[in-house]
């Protein structure tokens, strides 16, 4: 029998346990661990380059990140925001040849992004909602039909005209972001991401769906006593978390990179799964917590191209900051609940 | 206190006091039992019995004074430990795995078997010996999911008695059991007395302590408030003491099942619910009910009665919207079981409200704040929510008026349910059912688990219900509660279904032969 | 004849790429019968392969690589076991953390070891046995007698732990943890303990599974190189209904699917290898969505146990 003050204490053991981990990590590849942490501090906020880079990779964060955070919130773990995110860029860029060339056009690729991007999160939904399958199986696996059709797209039926290298002719400069300061590269998927987060934050807190979303996250057979089907909340959070990631792919699209190729926002859905956990799903939380991994991944990225530390530990950073976090929240449910009355009807 | 003094007590408590945070469940308690000798312990729900028990048991340690085994202080800090100081305890909820045979669940209590290979013969004939001494049958060999309670009651006492048991602890076991039933548990307590087992028996009924019980001890508040052999006393004694002085004409009324309010059962109007010839299926497929019709209408109250597990919880998941009956046909409220609206969305709208038998798994979200939980069953208000957006402040206040209304003890809207004691979650669970005007209410078990107080509280309400014109649907194992409440009455008993009968035109003890599956009386 | 060939070449390279998926779904079916998911056997599995060639590489014996592996894996589902079942923090989560640690450490590694040498080392990692002197024999030879040793283990480990579920008591309390662990509490047994352990075993598991694919099935570690067999791996747990057999089963159908589309990209040059790649994936999806109605898991699984008060 574990004592309530003995579970916070070994939170607290187990999240020392995971520091050291890492800072063995670190030493083992010869580095001191006090002077990375200078080393990506320094980069990263006292740097033109390291800061903007950060705020870049930030946007799309930002908006995977509240995707997460909404799915998450029904206890739907969706891992597969990165095949959502490249359905989401294929769709923008097909569309792309059809579309005036102006501000609609670009609009008409963005929302050509959402549907992409919902379209492919829905087959998890339908998967889930309708059969009962397994989400987090569902969305990986989805992850690699995604990854493996865009390899086919980039050599096959929408390689450039020059046909060398895979990847996809360049957007017109029309249906590209613009950008807001001169001499950066920082476009306006910034404002996109900033209204993403305001719409998703009042959708989570303020409206019935964000209701029933924390209502099936928290007790689903209350729910489904109450009118609420899970099942149905599944598919739709599936959906729309999807739409986030799809945006998020023709941001990228139309913001930086300007066309279609393999390997771009690597990894980000994963992230954005930390993003979304470190900020514990409040959606005003997001960008901040975007921000802060950028700002590690901008830091360590060059550390990393230095030989400083090898790239990975940008993983087990991601790893171990979950896991302190985890042991961060149950340290404080233990310590809040030791004293506290306990009823004792039963 | 008794005081023979001539044998030792076998088991006892000295000066034992549990407390959970800021609640005391059990102050310096005095107990002691004897080889070969029953004892009833009684007291209303809360008054600490459950937690001796947990103690004996090894579940829970006292935070001040001992525990003593033939007069030697004991520390049982496991459940293993009290296995092996001879203790054996059939816990009220059943500690039984569903997805296990009978056999193998025995075997899970056997730690003495080691890890490796089951000798399942071997350990099958352990059984029988053990249960041909007490006289009992025991299926072993199909899973557990699929027996009723009163054979998964007796592999729990099969279970406990495996090992070499001197003290048997027996937590509410008459609960869920019928007549008969009841009787073959009262013989297999006398067999283990015979034996020189002794017997604890955990329990507020007052005709088991009479039945069996050589000594009572009245719990409440957490403290003995009485401790005298079973020939000495009277129901009214045991009651006063139960229930505190002041409230003895009321406690009386509610223990004996005095009837006090009734109104004449309003036939004629038009059925709110009607379902016909209607077969229900529990969740590993096996028929629970089948044959049943039975119309709901207006102004009445229409009670289940029967033992646990006999469909009652099949019957309100159907109407709730969560399943379709199997066979046969339910119209309720303009909807039908045959079609497409058949939800518990459907429903609810249709004015269909629901008091769930476990409360806090489906009744209520335990994170939740009181008014979040109030809009869980009134989102589509319009008053709440408005273009999908909720209106928190119209929500606050509304709720505000009726936790005043309804007397919830609860320091705002705003605080998590989970906080509440179980009575004051309870009594907001009806608040906000009965609001939205219900046409039909489903109460299951509405009483189980609270004082006596709030008891009456259920009941007033209930019957308000009834004045209103409303349709009530109570399932109850109570068999008090139905005779207080109920206009007319029905038996779910071994796959089979008895009455509906008006209340007026049944005795007490038929409905109990009802209960025990005998088909005399209008079937 | 050729049909033959071409079959029992196809069977028995699909039982070769089914036995990373089956080593690990063998381990997730003990951990989660206990009641415990573990989302994070792909990292898991990487960890096991990384180290199974780091080791293997510097003793010069696979055998000591997958020991190593084992042993990595274990200290992985120990972690999670801490999260899980110390700490009662939600097993998804954890499984995720346990996933980016497990990409990361193993990238880490082997940059800072197996990468720095600039060309690839040579893995002195497992052959196929020669049972019996049977292999040579046509057909059936390769399949039953020309296998790697891992996998006939992989196949004894799978019967063995369908024994101890249905004829142990060991087997009892492995289930009873997963499916109603207050029973299993009431009868003196330790819920958590009983997890912990199952938890580390399907580190172990996955580990194993990991170190068969970088020092058998290929020689050499890449990053990422399990590709999704860890996920592949939980969802037969899920088609098999949480009997180990039939997770074998199941990761068998898998193999066989990569098996075919690797010999169907040769056979249709003109259809973009891609479409052939994604097959197993398709499967695994098709499958899921067949085969998850009705399903039974275990009552308890993702719930951490609080004993009552």
């Amino acid at each position: 029998m574990t004592d309530r003050s003995d579970i916070a204490r070994q939170a607290v053991i187990a999240a020392a346990c995971i520091v050291a981990l890492v800072v063995g990590a670190i030493l083992l590849a010869g580095a001191n661990p006090l002077s990375v942490a200078i080393g990506i501090g320094e980069r990263a906020l006292f740097t033109r380059s390291g800061f903007l880079e950060a705020v870049l990779r930030s946007i799309p964060l930002t908006i995977l990140g509240l995707g997460i955070a909404l799915a998450f919130r029904a206890r739907v773990f969706n891992i597969g925001m990165d095949g959502q995110l490249i359905a989401g860029s294929v769709v923008a860029m097909a569309l792309a040849p059809l579309v005036p060339l102006d501000a609609f056009g670009l609009l008409l690729l963005l929302s050509g992004g959402i549907v992409g991007g919902a379209a492919w999160g829905g087959i998890a939904g339908v998967i889930k909602g309708r059969f009962g399958g397994n989400e987090i199986i569902a969305t990986i696996m989805l992850n690699y039909v995604a990854l493996q059709i865009l390899s086919w797209l980039v050599r096959g039926p929408m390689q450039e005209t020059m046909r060398i290298i895979p990847r996809s002719d360049p957007l017109d400069a029309a249906l590209r972001l613009p950008i807001l300061f001169e001499a950066t590269r920082i476009h306006a998927g910034l404002l996109i991401a900033l209204a993403a987060v305001v719409a998703v934050a009042i959708l989570a807190r303020r409206s019935r769906y964000g209701f029933k979303l924390a209502v099936v996250g928290a007790n689903a057979h209350a729910a489904r006593y109450a009118g609420i089907d899970p099942r149905w909340i599944a598919g739709s959070v599936l959906t729309l978390s999807g739409a986030l990631a799809g945006l998020a792919g023709a941001v990228e699209i139309t913001g930086i990179y300007g066309r279609l190729q393999e390997g771009f926002a690597p990894g980000f859905g994963i992230t954005a799964i930390a993003v979304a956990l470190v900020a514990r799903l409040n959606p005003l939380l997001v960008p901040v917590s975007a921000l802060g991994f950028s700002l590690l991944y901008a830091g360590l990225g060059t550390l990393a191209r230095n030989g400083v530390v090898p790239f990975p530990i940008i993983n087990i950073l991601e790893g171990a900051i979950i896991f302190v976090f985890l042991a961060g929240s149950v340290y404080v449910a233990h310590r809040a609940k030791r004293g506290q009355a306990e009823t004792a009807d039963g | 206190m008794s005081d023979e003094g001539s044998v030792p007590p076998l088991v006892a408590l000295r000066g034992v006091t549990k407390r959970f945070g800021a609640v005391v469940a059990n102050r310096a308690v005095d107990l002691a039992v004897r080889p070969g000798e029953v004892l009833a312990l009684v007291g209303e729900n809360g008054a600490g019995k459950s937690t001796i028990v947990n103690m004996l048991s090894g579940l829970l340690r006292p935070d001040e004074g001992s525990i003593l085994v033939d007069g030697r202080p004991v520390s049982l800090d496991s459940p293993a430990q009290s296995v092996r100081a001879g203790i054996g305890v059939v816990h009220q909820h059943f500690t039984l795995v569903p997805t296990l045979t009978g056999l193998d669940n025995i075997a899970l209590a056997m730690p003495e078997l080691g890890l490796g290979r089951l000798n399942r013969r071997q350990i099958g004939q352990a059984i029988d010996t053990a249960a041909r001494t007490l006289g009992l049958s025991v299926d072993t060999t199909s899973r557990v999911e699929g027996l009723d309670v009163a054979q998964q009651q007796r592999i729990e006492i099969v279970k406990a008695l495996i090992h070499k048991v001197r003290l048997l602890i027996l937590d509410e076991p008459t609960a869920v059991l019928g007549p008969e039933d009841k009787a073959h548990l009262f013989d297999t307590i006398r067999r283990l007395k015979a034996e020189g087992t002794a017997v604890i028996l955990i329990t507020h009924k007052l005709e088991d302590i009479f039945a069996v019980a050589d000594r009572a001890v009245v719990l409440r508040n957490g403290e003995v408030v009485a401790d005298a052999p079973a020939a000495g006393l009277t129901p009214d004694d045991v009651v006063l003491h139960m229930v505190g002085s002041g409230d003895r004409d009321q406690a009386r009324a509610i223990v004996t099942g005095e009837t006090t309010l009734r109104s004449s059962s309003a036939s004629g109007t038009d059925a709110v619910c009607r379902l016909a010839d209607v077969t229900l299926r529990r969740s590993n497929g096996s028929i629970a009910v089948s044959g049943l019709s039975l119309d709901l209408h207006g102004g009445e109250i229409v009670a289940i009665a029967g033992v646990d597990g006999n469909g009652q919880s099949e019957l309100m998941r159907v109407l709730a919207g969560m399943d379709v009956p199997l066979g046969g046909r339910i119209e309720c409220l303009g909807r039908d079981s045959a079609g497409s609206a058949w939800t518990a969305a459907h429903l609810r709208r249709a004015g269909v409200a629901h008091v769930p038998e476990d409360r806090r798994r489906s009744g209520i979200v335990g994170e939740m704040s009181l008014a979040r939980n109030y809009l869980l069953r009134h989102s589509d208000r319009r008053a709440l929510v408005r273009h999908g957006m909720v209106r928190n402040s119209a929500l606050q206040r509304l709720v505000r008026e009726r936790l005043a209304l309804f007397d919830v003890r609860t320091r705002g809207a705003d605080e998590r349910i989970d906080q509440l004691s179980g009575g004051n979650q309870q009594k907001f669970v009806l608040a906000r059912e009965m609001d939205g005007d219900p046409r039909l209410i489903l109460a299951a078990h509405p009483s189980r688990g609270l004082d006596i107080k709030t008891i009456r509280f259920v009941h007033g309400l209930l019957e308000e219900a009834r004045q209103a014109g409303k349709a009530v649907l109570l399932v109850s194992s109570d068999l008090d509660e139905i005779l207080r409440l109920a206009d007319r009455i029905m038996v779910f008993a071994a796959g089979r279904t008895f009455g509906p009968t008006s209340r007026g035109d049944i005795a007490r003890d038929e409905i109990g032969a009802w209960i025990a599956g005998h088909a005399s009386g209008p079937a | 004849m050729d049909e033959a060939l071409f079959l029992s070449g196809l069977l028995a390279a699909g039982i070769r790429l089914a036995t990373p998926i089956a080593l690990a779904a063998i381990g997730e079916t003990i951990s989660q019968r206990a009641g415990v998911i573990n989302v994070g056997i792909e990292g898991i599995m990487l960890v096991g392969a990384f180290v199974a060639v780091l080791v293997t590489v510097s003793s010069g014996s696979p055998w000591a690589g997958l020991a190593a592996a084992i042993l990595s894996g274990a200290a992985m589902g120990a972690i999670h076991a801490v999260f899980t079942v110390r700490l009662k923090a939600e097993q998804i989560v954890s499984g995720i953390a346990l996933l980016f640690l497990g990409i990361g450490l193993s990238g880490y590694g082997f940059r800072l070891t197996l990468a720095q040498g600039g060309t690839a080392v040579q893995v002195p990692g497992f052959r196929e046995l020669d049972l019996f002197g049977l292999a040579g024999v046509p057909i059936v030879g390769p399949i039953l007698f020309g296998q790697h040793a891992l996998i006939y283990l992989a196949v004894i480990g799978a019967a063995l732990l369908a024994f101890m579920l249905s004829s142990t008591r060991l087997g009892l309390m492995i289930k009873a943890a997963g499916d109603y662990p207050q029973a299993l509490d009431a009868a003196g047994g330790a819920v958590d303990r009983v997890r912990f352990l199952c938890v580390m075993a399907s580190g172990a598991f996955a580990a194993a599974g990991g170190a068969f694919l970088s020092t058998a099935q290929l020689w050499g570690f890449v990053e990422n190189m399990t590709a999704g067999r860890g996920f592949l791996a939980i969802s037969c747990v899920v088609f098999a209904r949480w009997n180990p057999l039939g997770a074998i089963v199941a990761a068998l159908g898998f193999g066989i699917a990569d098996a075919l589309q690797i010999r169907m990209q040769a056979g249709y040059p003109g259809v973009p290898y891609q479409f052939f790649v994604i097959a197993p994936y398709v499967v695994a999806i098709v499958s899921l969505a067949l085969a998850s109605r009705g399903s039974r898991m275990p009552a308890a699984l993702g719930t951490a146990f609080s004993p009552q008060r």
